[in-house]
């Protein structure tokens, strides 16, 4: 039996990408024309889209807050995005619950106090999943929510790491999650240095742990430091627009 | 009472192919003409607990159906009523067990829906809904047709003001001919199928569906025998009310 | 959910009475539309189209080899399935849009499924055991209006890029039949797709009827005709819906007409493009970055 080889001899991951390193990140905003805020995300062969409504009205009876707006979540995968058709989009467990992980990140980082009895939506669209969607989709939230003009403490970034034979990996494409190993989706506050979510559910020793975390955190790190450069640029040419136009 | 009278089923046919639809004498395996119905039964008030019922045969096609309402409805408000159809072929209806596929009930109830809705004089009953049931018991071909036909007796049962009645009326192309009201199995190996609602008095087609690749001066065809297909049974509906009613 | 005034529906009513839509066209004018294919690596056929810039639809096509249907057990098998996202409209949430993909998926599956569009046929492996099932994946993005023509376009076009693996069928001695799949990703057969129609719909605003309806027409519209035809000018379905009018049966005559001159010129319109894509290297794919 030949075992995938996960680490070359030269220290480079199956895809040619080095441990600490993570794919190649390409993202756009504004791409929708009814929703409030959209983006559309890519990290490597991961392709997500986002959609934010809101603050807008309640839409479920009895469920306003008078205090707060509501964050309502909805996580889905196309049937066409996984290597083996998916029999049905919506509603599986795995899509609840990362909707629920989903909205409990961004429930703690809107500034949810400035909108009372509004609900914010926020809609994600996995069209093509290499690994890493749960995280590629905070990303993709964030920068729909950055679109849509929603006040948020921080930029969320999210990022996974793994560990694969005893070597600590960021950012694990398919091939990478489906070895068994660790997997750690982690989001921060990059400018706060906080971290919103953290999930975990296997053995580690603290110093591996140790050691993933820190992984993670510089994933989050690099891909907020593209998705920044990015923004200002763009906020930059809406800016020019926006000067032309006077 | 209606007393059902215990008939001997026909014999189901083979699942093959038959070698020919149209014989030499121009009628088709069940006898019938190109243009013919099958024998048509229709009956209202079948189910008592509802405000209206009816119940239709198209020899072996056969539906029941029951309209319950006008009641208040939980959405936002509406100066006009609803009108809510839901469309259902029984498990036992064809002749391979049917497993359950919500998608075409689903559509079919749509089409259903979009069929009597124009014919409600909506505007009587704000604020609230009526609701059609369609239950397929045996589906011979044609069963959309039936279930709007019986919606429509049902909906006139329960007493809802009704611009009219809606007829309807199915139709296919089989070695080249255009036959009206098909079987089952006229309905698998043909082309083009058509279904058709139609106000006879408005003269107006309020549903039309079909699939198959047909040239446009069939289709044009196909509308006028399928409207006249409507026209006939309409008039049966209205005879089968009066009669219904005035006993 | 979109929501419009009555003065503005009467805006949009007396606009169409004259002739000139809001958005400059005439009754009879079909907004522009864009083609993109093969943007989803793990399809067989991918394509999304774009109409007015902002109806935004992606079709995603895969293969898999299956049972086939009982009724038919020398043909191939289809899977019509499509998704309305969220970010289309938020009353698309959860279980809100079942009702508008149970008509767009009934639409397209009448469109394709009659036996002359595709050669289901040739999709048969061995009669009655197995069969390639073609999965049609599609999924709404975005609406400016009439997603029953863009979806049937894109959804031409992505059959048209889709490539369908070669396959070795064999025998083995105690009699079971065996596929071998070919690995190579340049050995595959292509669908024939020329017989494939498009839809055009047709909206009855008033006593007039216009094509290709923006969101806020569908909206004052009062009943909606959507035909599909192919290259021949043969009808392939019909669909009728809206609920508060019916259409005298000469006025459908001449919405017949009317959709058959106008598709085929979509037709033409849509194989230049799809010979442009097919040429085109994909190097110079955008894709959603765009």
């Amino acid at each position: 039996m030949s075992k995938i080889e996960f680490i070359s001899p030269e220290g480079l991951r199956v895809d040619g990408r080095r441990p600490q390193e993570v794919r190649k990140i390409n993202y756009r905003l504004n791409l929708f024309s009814r929703a409030d805020g959209s983006a559309y995300y890519e990290q490597g062969n991961t392709r997500v889209l986002a959609a934010v409504y809101g603050p807008r009205q309640v839409t479920r009876r009895g469920a306003s807050k008078h205090d707060r707006a509501i964050i309502n979540c909805e996580y889905s995968m196309a049937t066409f995005s996984t290597g083996e058709r998916r029999k049905s989009a919506k509603r599986d467990r795995r899509s609840t619950e990362i909707s629920v992980v989903i909205r409990q990140t961004f429930e703690s980082v809107i500034l949810t106090h400035l909108y009372p009895r509004t609900q914010i939506d926020i809609f994600m669209q996995v069209l093509q999943a290499d690994g890493g969607t749960r995280c590629a989709c905070i990303n993709a939230a964030s920068l729909a929510l950055i679109d849509a003009g929603i006040p948020m403490r921080d930029f969320v970034v999210s990022c996974a790491a793994g560990m694969i034979d005893g070597v600590a990996l960021t950012d694990l494409n398919y091939i990478e999650d489906s070895a068994g190993g660790p997997d750690l989706p982690l989001a921060i506050l990059p400018k706060q240095n906080k971290i919103c979510l953290l999930q975990m559910d296997s053995k580690l020793t603290i110093e591996q742990y140790e050691e993933v975390m820190q992984m993670a955190v510089e994933g989050c790190k690099q891909i907020h430091a593209v998705l920044d450069a990015k923004l200002k640029d763009v906020t930059d040419q809406l800016v020019n627009k926006r000067k032309t136009l006077l | 009472m209606y007393a059902p009278q215990i008939k001997s089923v026909r014999p189901l046919q083979q699942s093959d192919k038959p070698s020919k639809f149209i014989g030499d004498d121009g009628k088709r395996i069940d006898g019938r003409s190109l243009d013919e119905f099958r024998s048509v039964f229709m009956r209202t008030g079948m189910v008592k607990q509802a405000k209206g019922s009816a119940y239709i045969e198209l020899n072996n096609t056969k539906v029941i159906c029951s309209a319950y309402g006008p009641r208040q409805t939980n959405n936002e408000f509406s100066d006009k009523g609803m009108l809510n159809c839901d469309f259902k072929i029984a498990s036992f209806a064809s002749k391979q067990r049917r497993k359950k596929t919500r998608d075409e009930d689903k559509e079919f109830s749509i089409y259903m829906r979009d069929a009597l809705e124009i014919s409600v004089n909506l505007d009587k009953f704000p604020k609230s809904v009526v609701d059609v049931y369609a239950l397929v018991l045996e589906d011979d071909g044609s069963a959309l047709a039936a279930a709007i036909m019986c919606g429509s007796l049902a909906l006139a049962d329960a007493g809802i003001e009704l611009y009219d009645l809606v007829g309807a009326c199915s139709a296919i192309k089989v070695d080249s001919h255009i036959v009206i009201d098909p079987s089952s199995t006229e309905q698998k190996y043909g082309v083009g199928a058509i279904t058709c609602a139609h106000m006879s008095n408005l003269n107006e087609i309020t549903q039309l569906t079909e699939a198959g690749d047909v040239e446009y001066s069939t289709m044009v065809e196909f509308v006028n025998m399928c409207v006249d297909g409507c026209r006939k049974m309409s008039d049966k509906m209205r005879q089968t009310l009066a009669t219904e009613h005035l006993k | 959910m979109i929501k419009i005034s009555p003065s503005e529906k009467q805006f949009l009513i007396d606009g169409i009475k004259q002739n000139m839509r809001t958005d400059g066209r005439s009754r009879l004018d079909y907004r522009a539309f864009t083609v993109e294919t093969g943007l989803v690596a793990q399809t067989n056929g991918s394509a999304r189209v774009k109409l007015a810039n902002n109806t935004d639809v992606l079709v995603g096509v895969k293969v898999e080899i299956g049972d086939p249907d009982p009724d038919f057990p020398d043909q191939g098998r289809l899977e019509v399935r499509v998704e309305c996202s969220p970010s289309a409209s938020p009353e698309f949430e959860g279980r809100g849009a079942e009702e508008m993909n149970a008509i767009l998926s009934a639409m397209l599956r009448n469109m394709l499924q009659n036996a002359r569009t595709v050669d289901w046929a040739s999709l048969c492996i061995s009669p009655g055991k197995q069969c390639w099932i073609v999965y049609v994946d599609c999924l709404v993005l975005d609406s400016a209006g009439n997603l029953f023509d863009a979806l049937s376009i894109a959804t031409k076009s992505a059959l048209f890029n889709t490539k369908v693996p070669k396959i070795e069928v064999m025998e083995t001695s105690s009699g079971q039949t065996e596929i071998e799949v070919s690995d190579d990703p340049s050995d595959f057969t292509r669908l024939s797709t020329a017989s494939i129609p498009i839809s055009v719909t047709l909206a009855k605003v008033g006593s007039r009827y216009i094509v290709d309806p923006t969101i806020e027409e569908e909206l004052c519209m009062e009943s909606r005709v959507t035909i599909a035809i192919n290259s021949k000018g043969n009808i392939c379905s019909i669909q009728k819906g809206g609920v508060s009018s019916g259409i005298n049966p000469s006025e459908f005559n001449k919405m017949l007409q009317h959709a058959r001159k106008i598709g085929l010129v979509l037709l033409k319109e849509l194989d230049a493009l799809l010979d442009k894509e097919e040429n085109n290297d994909t190097s110079t794919k955008i894709g959603f970055a765009r």
